[in-house]
């Protein structure tokens, strides 16, 4: 993504001056580093927004926080992230028409954890291309920086790079040519007790805080399962039964709903490879049900379908 | 009681060697897929890390602790669950040192004292090891606990070269130099405290940009502040910050009964969560993410202080390093300075 600070800071702008309620975007963190999402809601907070290529959060949830409003909010979507705004659009919990898109064409998003390695100083501004990344610091501008050598890891897998039918910040990206995710055929290639390993291995740090979940555009229930107590289905209680069906259960849930956006990989404190599960589901809900992966608007959800003719044998 | 100790690499290798070889076992930090984990092991080795992931919290506090199992049916009978087995927890830094006295101030001091808890804590024999450097996101020295401090440990470690110059904080510290005395060379009381010092002095660079003058004060007095509206407006309402928090200690208890049998259990809760104060009958003091993130910055900043005179925040940074979208302790006290 190049720095689109500037055109974002006009548009938003413009559109609090029309009366919108707020515009949800990114603004640097204290540490100089990383982005953090933002509300602008006066002039004050527009002057803090910024959008670059390390605005990896996808904010599309945060509208489930404006249910009431008379007035629309603008948020800034990257081409992830407005699958992520259909998502919630199809599944009732957003009115489409209280929502202001500013679209973000995006060529890849900069890991954090790679970028505070390189640059423990902070920076000012990252922009990717196809090429690389340029990273300005205090200092000024740095020399260019290999593409594979900074590039968040979910961007490789880049399903949309543009957002469609949006009003755009910058000349639409096209989205990098992406062959089959490596980690899924990794790790469906193992016999099925080192599968089984690989997964109760990854589960056992898990410490159930359900951030993966929280942050989910696909998990939107006004009450989850999780959170019922009468009857209370899984409780607090921690241990890999009881991991794994948490784990288990979100994915089924999510699967064919899933619009890979990595965000549970993103937020996860203990580096779970959760994208690479909920993955796996999109590809069989695909090679099963044909459908395209990830989830676009307007096809058949899987799981919240019944057809005589259902492909499954035991149907 | 105060016996200083000079270990070298191969005396750790020995004598946590025999920590292992326990009944209760040896847990020590560990990398796993690239995280560094607090994990019980078979032989520890030692290498670089600034701090775990997770804290070692659920080796004293566990997060699902089986309190006793039960029978309904024919009568009512209790089972007590075992006691716990003797422990080595090696490795911890001053910071989750820290949060054992935090900890301690609640679950076993006082008139009321928590057994479970007690029975943990006198079962485990904690062996802390100074920083010898500091992270990205550490900043114990504004939270009043310095990287050198061994309060918490029963044996205290300051690397030195190859090896380590230690001592014995408590009578579990000296019970375990004793036991393994073979492993343990005396050391000049000089050079032990002149290591502990020079570890003090170390300072994480992000202490250094938070201005904590009159900090509970200012506390005491921000309940209606925009700022945690701020802060609250980016919260996802996950748990991550509570269970990642070496000093979090908020439970809840619940059983779970199959056919006239069944276990009562405690287990960590947050109060992040939505349901973490709802009532029985449906209403929630809390209702919102600006209710809920008040009361946790509080509860660290003000009410523990209120009530134990210490700040309930041992600067450990997890919250900082883990948070998705950058609420933590450092970032309201900064939005606290700067709405002054």
């Amino acid at each position: 993504m190049k720095d689109n600070t500037a055109p974002l800071r006009d548009k938003a702008r413009a559109l609090l001056a029309d009366k919108a309620a707020c515009v949800i975007g990114h603004a640097r963190d204290r540490d100089g580093l990383r982005a953090r999402p933002h509300f602008a809601k006066d002039e004050r907070g527009v002057g803090a927004l910024i959008l670059d290529a390390t605005c990896h959060h996808n904010l599309a949830k945060y509208l489930l926080d404006y249910p009431y409003l008379e007035a629309k909010v603008g948020i800034v979507l990257k081409g992830c992230d407005a699958l992520a705004l259909e998502r919630l659009v199809a599944d009732r919990r957003v009115d489409r028409a209280k929502v202001v898109p500013i679209g973000a064409p995006c060529a890849g998003m900069a890991d954090p954890v790679k970028l505070q390695a390189l640059f423990p100083g902070g920076v000012t501004a990252v922009a990717s291309g196809p090429d690389g990344f340029t990273v300005t610091t205090a200092a000024g501008r740095q020399p260019p920086a290999p593409r594979a050598g900074l590039l968040l890891e979910r961007c490789q897998a880049c399903h949309q790079a543009t957002p469609p039918d949006t009003e755009l910040l910058a000349e639409p990206v096209a989205a990098p040519t992406v062959g089959p995710a490596a980690e899924v055929a990794r790790i469906s290639a193992l016999p099925p007790a080192d599968r089984l390993s690989f997964w109760q291995g990854q589960f056992s740090r898990c410490i159930r805080c359900y951030a993966c979940r929280n942050v989910c555009p696909a998990c939107s229930c006004r009450e989850c399962v999780f959170d019922q107590f009468q009857p209370n289905w899984l409780g607090r209680r921690t241990g890999l039964a009881q991991t794994q069906v948490f784990h288990l259960t979100r994915a089924f849930h999510v699967a064919g709903r899933c619009v890979d956006c990595g965000e549970c990989d993103r937020v996860c404190p203990v580096g779970l490879p959760l994208s690479a599960l909920n993955r796996k589901l999109l590809q069989d809900a695909g090679e099963l049900f044909k459908l395209a992966e990830p989830w676009r608007p307007g096809t058949t959800e899987p799981l919240g379908t019944y057809k005589l003719d259902d492909p499954e044998e035991f149907m | 009681m105060t016996e200083t100790v000079r270990l070298t690499g191969q005396g750790l290798e020995q004598l946590l060697g025999a920590a292992a070889g326990a009944t209760g076992g040896l847990v020590a930090p560990v990398t796993e897929d690239g995280q560094v984990l607090f994990r019980p092991v078979r032989e520890a080795r030692r290498f670089d890390y600034i701090n775990a992931v997770t804290p070692p919290k659920d080796f004293w506090f566990p997060q699902t602790e089986r309190l006793f199992k039960f029978k309904t049916v024919p009568a009512v009978a209790l089972e007590q669950a075992a006691d716990p087995a003797q422990r080595v927890v090696f490795g911890v830094r001053p910071c989750d040192l820290k949060s054992l006295v935090i900890l301690d101030a609640v679950m076993a001091t006082g008139e009321f004292e928590d057994d479970y808890y007690a029975q943990q804590r006198s079962a485990t024999t904690v062996i802390g090891v100074a920083c010898t450097g500091a992270g990205p996101h550490c900043f114990c020295t504004a939270m009043g606990v310095t990287p050198g401090d061994e309060a918490g440990a029963d044996l205290m470690l300051y690397p030195d070269g190859d090896g380590f110059l230690g001592r014995a904080v408590t009578g579990r510290g000296a019970a375990l130099t004793a036991a393994h005395a073979g492993c343990f060379a005396a050391a000049d009381p000089a050079a032990v405290a002149a290591a502990a010092a020079a570890a003090r002095k170390l300072v994480p660079p992000l202490a250094g940009r938070l201005d904590v003058d009159g900090l509970r004060e200012r506390f005491a007095d921000n309940w209606d502040s925009h700022i945690w509206g701020e802060a609250a407006q980016r919260c996802l309402g996950c748990g991550l910050c509570t269970y990642l928090c070496p000093t979090c200690y908020c439970f809840g208890v619940s059983d779970e009964v199959r056919q006239g049998q069944g276990v009562r259990m405690r287990c960590w809760d947050s109060c992040m969560f939505s349901d973490f104060v709802r009532m029985a009958g449906g209403h929630n003091p809390r209702p919102g993410k600006l209710e809920r993130v008040r009361q946790r910055f509080l509860h660290k900043l003000r009410y523990f202080p209120a009530r134990h005179a210490e700040l309930a925040c041992t600067g450990c940074g997890r919250c900082v390093a883990k948070c998705p979208v950058g609420v933590h302790v450092p970032e309201l006290i900064m939005l606290d300075r700067e709405a002054r």
